[in-house]
């Protein structure tokens, strides 16, 4: 069942947490809004609208191995539900966007002239006013969000769910022992389907913290442990 | 030659007729916004809907933010 949203109006904050910023964000869930993942990453450039699938590290090649870990989620559903549980995030400060002061100026749904449309990146925006109407400093989840496992040195392959397509020299990943060719199969316990569900999983990490992977190399499965350093978002 | 040519604006006209069907059958924002990029069953800015069918057809969803 596929469902297209334009608009960020009465979107619930408690299911969809994701990186507000990106310029178009796919969710996998079931009707029990048990979420299986996410796909897309926002673009690291300056004009959002020319970012190329590079740019924003997606291809339909990713989307469709995507697809086919949440068909197979789906499949054997709930089997996995606990693990699932973890794609959920921490119950947010408003119910829906329209909720926050700096947005109260909008409604809940769109006007049919189309008017009235609230953009994703609004809430982000919002969110972060919250913070400086408090007088409160912006915390790193805010102020360097959603970074891309690169900056722990995992530089993953666009065209594979999360796969390793090479590990930074003397990274943070590198002297956790992963290596190119890895397949993340689980990150903290949750079933990866790409490189936005590696993201979500860095995003509401401890830090410093350290998360279980479950890799597959050449055929056979391995555990290993991925570092979160202190200060890591912004080590790139 | 003459048959080919006339073929044409016959062609044109299914065309036209079939966007218009189309059209007819379109959410009214999705029409406001000419928002014509997308194919097959999809349903439109409508999350609670959406829901609903996967519900009643036990399908999966696949939501997308744009």
């Amino acid at each position: 069942m596929c469902v297209r949203l334009v608009q960020a109006n009465g979107m619930d904050l408690s299911l969809f947490q994701f990186d507000y910023r990106q310029t178009w964000a796919v969710f996998f869930l079931n009707a029990d809004q048990v979420i299986y993942g996410r796909y897309g990453c926002r673009a690291d450039v300056q004009n959002q609208r020319k970012a190329t699938d590079e740019d924003q590290n997606v291809s339909i090649e990713g989307l469709r191995k995507a697809m086919e870990g949440a068909l197979a989620l789906h499949a054997d559903y709930p089997a996995d539900k606990a693990v699932l549980a973890g794609k959920r995030g921490p119950a947010p400060r408003f119910a829906r966007p329209e909720l926050y002061p700096a947005l109260s100026r909008f409604g809940p749904r769109l006007r049919p002239d189309g008017k009235g449309c609230m953009h994703c990146h609004q809430v982000y925006k919002a969110e972060r006013q919250e913070f400086k109407d408090a007088k409160l400093p912006l915390p790193p989840r805010l102020t360097a969000p959603y970074p891309m496992p690169d900056v722990l040195g995992l530089v993953l392959d666009r065209k594979e769910r999360a796969k390793v397509a090479s590990v930074t020299p003397d990274s943070s990943a590198a002297r956790d022992g992963f290596l190119a060719g890895d397949e993340l199969r689980t990150l903290a316990g949750q079933p990866l389907l790409s490189i936005a569900d590696v993201q979500w999983v860095l995003q509401n990490a401890e830090e410093p913290g350290r998360l279980k992977a479950e890799v597959l190399r050449d055929g056979k499965q391995l555990q290993l442990t991925l570092s979160v350093p202190e200060g890591w978002r912004q080590a790139k | 030659m003459k048959f080919g040519r006339s073929l044409v604006p016959l062609a044109l006209l299914g065309l036209l007729t079939l966007a218009a069907v189309q059209a007819q059958d379109m959410n009214p924002l999705q029409q406001r916004f000419q928002d014509f990029g997308i194919l097959g069953d999809w349903v439109y800015n409508d999350f609670p809907a959406g829901l609903a069918q996967a519900r009643k057809e036990g399908k999966p969803l696949l939501v997308v933010f744009r």
